[in-house]
């Protein structure tokens, strides 16, 4: 079953939300709401959840639309779990009675929620307030909350923005088997790069109120800006670690061998992120200097901005340059042409993935 | 000293007291209903609704007595609707007085009340939503129990004022020993009495409760987690 949105709201001085998306109910997976703040990610979530009413448009639902016209499904008829940014536990009950809020009475309830205690590292809080527990134990518990009814789908927002680092990344690398065991799809909203690539199995990226771009998340990402007023770009691929040593990360792409630097931790994926300020051309045939990664590849798209040219690579996956114009002149490059791409294993970041997206 | 008069006039008192309690157990309820719309609702006439739910606050006591008196009388659609079910009448009953302490009351009850229910976090009431909760069971489940402190106070402050209500007590129940002369009418008896010792009694006790009940309200208020 597909979940169609397609709204529009204007708030009094905030820019026009209009966007449209589906999601795929039946199947797990993570989506990703990027962009940078106040570009309207947190309503259209709100939208979605019914917690938020439309100025107009269509929340479709096969056997019965959520919002069409006038005619409006209240939130609690939903069936959709949201995590707020800061949990909004509630303070006068204990951890089991809100892990307990969303799920009727009868036998079925205890049961399901000692078995979210178990799964989400919560045993022995049970009997505990809110108020005496870590923020990464009430995200926990208020995506615990969220999933007890088993929603049709569930809601993230910067879910690990009220978190310290250590926290936040804690958390971060359980999410996606959380979710999972009860197979029940997401949408995350958050403008970190990090957590967006190494959570998100799909991307939609957000702009002043709009959904400007949408695929997978290295697909998205490539060619993007690295950080807003700032003339690098960055490649993003997918990669599977085949060994690691000395503190490098072998990676392979296709059939292309990559090292970059170890982040630490277990995983078996990674998206690799890529400076196109750290990748430098040469001839097909140039002698190895001490970058650590040469890839053969062919141009695709040469552009000259001022002193800088930016140069597209296919090198079994896309990759951008950025090299000066002087020296794109010197080896008498163009479209078409076969060099070697250096890439210094230091201008790679890897992200690490965790589970098998 | 008057030798025949008792160190105090104690059926005066426990009516007071039987008044009161009666009054704040019958707004309860009520105040919780009321109190609903007027912290969360949004529909027109919620001002008018307001304005008339606080007019107690400022109009002369006599001039509400006034107004019962005559929609209470035994002519009165009201009275005669009563005198049917019940065979009595309003005036000058303890029923009578008790209606009219409640309406008096009202405010006390609800300020405290819908000034908590302001004060929840309205995520919390989003959380609840989405967990499948309509807004009746949110109000009684995540925003009342919140708001207690303020519900408490309401309750205090209304059985505070009920136990010193003066001008619509007059109007409505008079002053008959044992049914309706509460506590303050008999301090206006003594004081017309001379009997000056028996009335600074009374006073200073409907001082000294007044005084511990706005401490105990003004505590739970400076308790109030924000």
């Amino acid at each position: 079953m597909k979940l169609t949105v397609d709204v529009h709201r204007q708030f009094a001085n905030g820019p026009l939300i209009q966007a449209a998306l589906e999601v795929d109910l039946d199947r797990f997976g993570i989506t990703v709401l990027f962009g940078p703040s106040g570009c309207g990610k947190t309503t259209l979530l709100r939208l979605i959840a019914g917690l938020e009413r439309p100025d107009g448009g269509l929340i479709g639902l096969e056997g019965g639309d959520w919002f069409k016209g006038s005619e409006r499904v209240p939130a609690h008829h939903r069936h959709v779990g949201y995590v707020f940014q800061e949990g909004a536990l509630f303070p006068h009950l204990s951890v089991a009675a809100n892990l307990g809020f969303g799920l009727g009475r009868g036998p079925v309830r205890a049961g399901r929620i000692a078995e979210l205690v178990q799964r989400f590292g919560l045993a022995g809080l049970e009997h505990r307030r809110p108020g005496e527990l870590s923020g990464g134990q009430k995200q926990r518990v208020a995506l615990a909350r969220a999933l007890a009814p088993r929603p049709r789908l569930v809601l993230l927002d910067e879910p690990f923005a009220s978190l310290d680092r250590p926290a936040a990344e804690e958390l971060r690398h359980e999410l996606r088997a959380m979710l999972k065991a009860d197979g029940i799809p997401a949408v995350l909203v958050t403008h970190d790069r990090g957590e967006a690539l190494s959570l998100g199995d799909r991307m939609l990226r957000m702009e002043a109120g709009r959904i400007v771009q949408e695929g997978r998340p290295e697909d998205v990402l490539t060619g993007g800006p690295r950080e807003p007023d700032y003339a690098g770009t960055e490649s993003v691929v997918l990669a599977r670690v085949v060994g690691r040593r000395e503190g490098l990360l072998c990676l392979e792409v296709g059939s292309t061998l990559l090292f970059a630097p170890d982040p630490g931790g277990d995983f078996r994926q990674a998206r690799l992120c890529i400076r196109s300020e750290g990748v430098s051309l040469d001839h097909a045939s140039g002698a190895p200097g001490s970058s650590r990664n040469h890839l053969a590849g062919r141009i695709v798209a040469l552009e000259i901005q001022g002193a800088l040219a930016r140069v597209r690579l296919d090198c079994g996956f896309a990759l951008e340059a950025l090299v000066t114009a002087w020296a794109c002149r010197d080896l008498g490059l163009g479209v078409g042409d076969t060099v070697t791409a250096l890439v210094k294993a230091t201008a790679i970041q890897v992200i690490p993935v965790d589970g098998d997206a | 000293m008057n030798p025949a008069a008792p160190w105090m006039d104690w059926s005066a008192a426990a009516l007071s007291v039987r008044l009161a309690l009666s009054a704040v157990a019958l707004l309860t309820p009520l105040g919780i209903a009321l109190a609903w719309p007027l912290a969360y609702g949004r529909f027109r006439g919620k001002v008018v609704l307001e304005a008339a739910l606080l007019m107690p606050l400022v109009l002369p006591p006599t001039v509400l007595g006034f107004y019962l008196l005559q929609s209470f009388g035994p002519r009165s659609p009201l009275g005669q609707a009563w005198g049917f079910l019940t065979g009595g009448t309003l005036v000058f009953s303890f029923s009578g007085l008790l209606i009219a302490t409640l309406l008096i009351n009202l405010p006390f009850f609800l300020q405290p009340l819908v000034a908590s229910l302001g004060g929840v976090d309205r995520r919390l009431l989003e959380a609840s939503s989405t967990l499948g909760h309509g807004r009746i069971s949110t109000y009684l489940r995540v925003a009342l129990p919140l708001s207690w402190r303020g519900l408490l106070a309401g309750a205090i402050l209304a059985f505070a004022h009920g136990m010193g209500e003066f001008g619509v007590v007059l109007m409505v129940g008079g002053n008959l020993p044992g049914r309706t002369r509460t506590l303050s009418i008999a301090l206006f008896d003594q004081v017309q009495a001379f009997d000056m010792e028996a009335a600074h009694r009374t006073a200073f006790a409907l001082l000294a409760f007044a005084f511990l009940v706005l401490l105990s309200t003004a505590w739970l208020r400076a308790r109030e987690p924000r």
